[in-house]
């Protein structure tokens, strides 16, 4: 990870030098500066302790753009530095990428992130970026991409193809720390199951169509899979340690949104073909949008989804494979742009619940002040997530914006 | 799929063109179609907005955003990115208007770098803590109203028709509009909303009217003034650029994740 904090400090200067080369009109460079504090819930017993229960870090993120007529270039690079744990002190290009437009084809060459899906709490077609759980240990957060892609357009819809010639491994928080959704040894190096190792050429497409009130996607993966199970060896020294294993995969997947008035109809499945076994996966959602919540200006939407999800592995061990999901976000539509999230998942077959709360606010011009909190309040020993179960935190983290002036 | 979408609309339109048939008249509906025509034909447009938001004690906050507006015979479709403040900076709102008000809606969030369909209902809210309601700046297509020809008079335009218009789509969030548009160029000059009980909650007015191509009339600034709670909010207008280029392909959702 040290050595990608360098690579990516450089990159950081050549989106800097790139963009800002010449001061063109239609180009501006954005920074923001945060500070968190995060302190993790009292020790269990039957898990393993952990090293620290505060944690104070620092983080940053530099996002630039430039554009010449049909062509544009663009770069974001994010960075941490933490006070505790080797790994979560860690960088990553989130995107640098050369764009260009000539209708009715988008080219596009670089390091992307590209989401796809329609629901809120599992995302089961989304398969195109590794998920950076030191950042977001629920795997919201995702590190990028190199591709090459070609989208198309017409009036049948939008249709996008991708290759991606190199494949980038998961990183996860060094053992004793909080967070860490993997056996309890020290990482060993990963194992492919392709020859080609993290140089096996991936493929996908996929089709996307909005025709009135719905919104379609069909999607195709072929490739190493980002969700990594786990081979427990023994060092020359004999000590255990577990390798992440990335296995060779295909997957299809469909994503279907209906919106009518105030509510919204959401579908997303999946067929993972991976080690000679074909697995299902789906999510279904309903949400219903109230517009002016007790006579204030605040907008509530409300959120049901369920996800049963037979693929192995699952995206993160143990989490979202038979759960209901609950949850509320109320925008405050406030001159501070005031949002608050509410997150619960039970797990139906375990009996184990978690929560996750989220608010945040503008306190100044160009400060925002967010706080999180994630919760497991009830863990069944059975869960794969028993690891995590020391590990509820609130974290408090303000940001400051640095813009450069819009063109 | 499209012909079946549009026969749910005429069968759920036609109770309330019946109701409403007898409260339009024709001199209102002749003006409100005359405003329409008068601004057809512009093809697409690009400006950059200013929105100051002013609290009941006097404090302000600032918002700053560029629009992109292409005319289609559907309805205008419409861009909004955010500039400011930086928390929101590269949030994108894609609007496509239909005739009958029923938009579809998309939003950019780029900390997400996620891109939602939104529930429609979302348009009577208040866009960005302002006191503009999304629908208040969304097209104001002649089919999503009921028109009624009230009576002339003098307004900082000039002479001035005064119409009373009505929303067909019950999901709107005012019961009545008046609106002031002069008889010269066919601008508007001053609108009141009505809430859903029948009173007076906002007044917009507007000022610097500028032509452009010798033909379009675009305001510099909107005032909306909230006379219930006293607070009010201005929109500048700058910028404004026609006949940029721009094409359909740039307003399809799965091209506002690349929205700069």
């Amino acid at each position: 990870m040290g050595r990608s904090m360098a690579n990516d400090g450089r990159a950081l200067c050549l989106v800097a030098a790139m963009v800002l080369a010449t001061g063109a009109r239609a180009s501006h460079c954005d920074l923001t500066a945060g500070v968190e504090a995060r302190r993790y819930s009292d020790q269990e017993a039957g898990v393993p302790p952990r090293d620290y229960r505060t944690l104070a870090s620092v983080q940053s993120e530099l996002s630039c753009s430039r554009s010449y007529g049909s062509q544009s270039v663009s770069g974001k690079v994010f960075g941490r530095w933490a006070q505790h744990g080797s790994e979560r002190t860690h960088g990553d290009i989130r995107e640098l990428q050369w764009l260009w437009t000539r209708e009715p084809f988008q080219f596009r060459a670089g390091i992307d992130r590209v989401f796809w899906g329609v629901t809120e709490f599992a995302h089961i077609v989304d398969v195109i970026n590794q998920a950076d759980i030191v950042e977001d240990p629920f795997g919201e957060t995702k590190i990028g991409q190199p591709m090459l892609s070609v989208t198309t357009r017409g009036a049948w819809g939008s249709l996008s193809i991708y290759g991606m010639p190199r494949f980038r491994v998961r990183g996860f928080p060094d053992v004793g720390e909080p967070m860490r959704p993997a056996p309890p040894f020290g990482l060993g190096a990963a194992v492919f199951e392709s020859r080609d190792g993290r140089r096996h050429l991936d493929g996908a497409m996929r089709y996307s169509r909005s025709q009135g009130p719905v919104d379609i996607g069909l999607s195709y993966f072929e490739g190493t899979s980002r969700d990594p199970k786990f081979l427990i060896g023994v060092t020359a020294s004999g000590v255990p340690e577990s390798h992440p294993y990335y296995e060779l995969m295909s997957q299809a997947g469909v994503d279907v949104q209906l919106t009518l008035d105030e509510w919204a109809f959401k579908f997303e499945g999946a067929r993972r073909h991976a080690a000679q076994r074909s697995r299902n996966a789906y999510t279904v959602g309903i949400e219903y949008a109230m517009v002016g919540i007790l006579g204030t200006s605040a907008d509530l939407i409300s959120i049901l989804e369920y996800v049963r999800d037979r693929r192995d592995p699952l995206p993160l061990p143990g989490f979202l494979d038979d759960d209901l999901e609950f949850g509320f976000r109320i925008a405050g539509n406030d001159s501070r742009t005031s949002e608050l999230k509410l997150g619960v998942t039970f797990d139906r077959r375990r009996d184990s619940r978690a929560w996750s709360l989220e608010f945040g606010t503008r306190i100044a011009a160009r400060w925002r002040l967010n706080a999180q909190a994630r919760v497991f309040d009830k863990v069944s020993p059975r869960d794969p997530l028993t690891v995590l179960k020391n590990d509820s935190y609130l974290s408090l983290s303000l940001v400051r914006y640095f813009l450069s002036p819009s063109q | 799929m499209r012909s079946l979408h549009l026969l749910i609309l005429a069968l759920s339109a036609g109770a309330s063109v019946a109701f409403a048939a007898d409260q339009t008249d024709l001199r209102g509906l002749e003006i409100a179609t005359q405003a329409d025509k008068r601004d057809e034909g512009f093809g697409d447009t690009t400006a950059t907005l200013t929105m100051t938001l002013y609290s009941s004690r006097g404090e302000t906050t600032q918002r700053r955003m560029r629009a992109r507006i292409l005319e289609t015979e559907s309805g205008d479709k419409r861009l909004i990115i955010f500039d400011e403040p930086g928390d929101v900076r590269g949030t994108a709102v894609l609007t496509h208007t239909h005739l009958d008000g029923s938009d579809d809606q998309w939003v950019y969030l780029p900390a997400l770098e996620r891109v939602k369909r939104i529930a429609t209902a979302g348009k009577t809210g208040p866009f960005m803590g302002s006191e503009f309601a999304y629908e208040d700046l969304t097209a104001q297509e002649v089919a999503r109203y009921t028109y009624k020809h009230l009576k002339d008079e003098p307004c900082s335009g000039g002479q001035c028709f005064v119409i009373e218009r009505h929303p067909v789509n019950e999901s709107s969030g005012y019961s009545r509009q008046i609106v002031w548009i002069d008889e010269a160029e066919f601008r508007v000059w001053r609108v009141e909303f009505y809430d859903r009980k029948d009173s007076l909650l906002k007044v917009l007015t507007f000022d610097g009217y500028q032509v452009f191509d010798e033909r379009y009339w675009r305001a510099r600034s909107m005032k909306m003034e909230n006379v219930q709670t006293g607070k009010h909010t201005v929109i500048e207008w700058s910028g404004y650029k026609f006949g940029n280029g721009l094409t359909d392909a740039a307003f399809d959702p799965s091209r506002l994740a690349d929205s700069r």
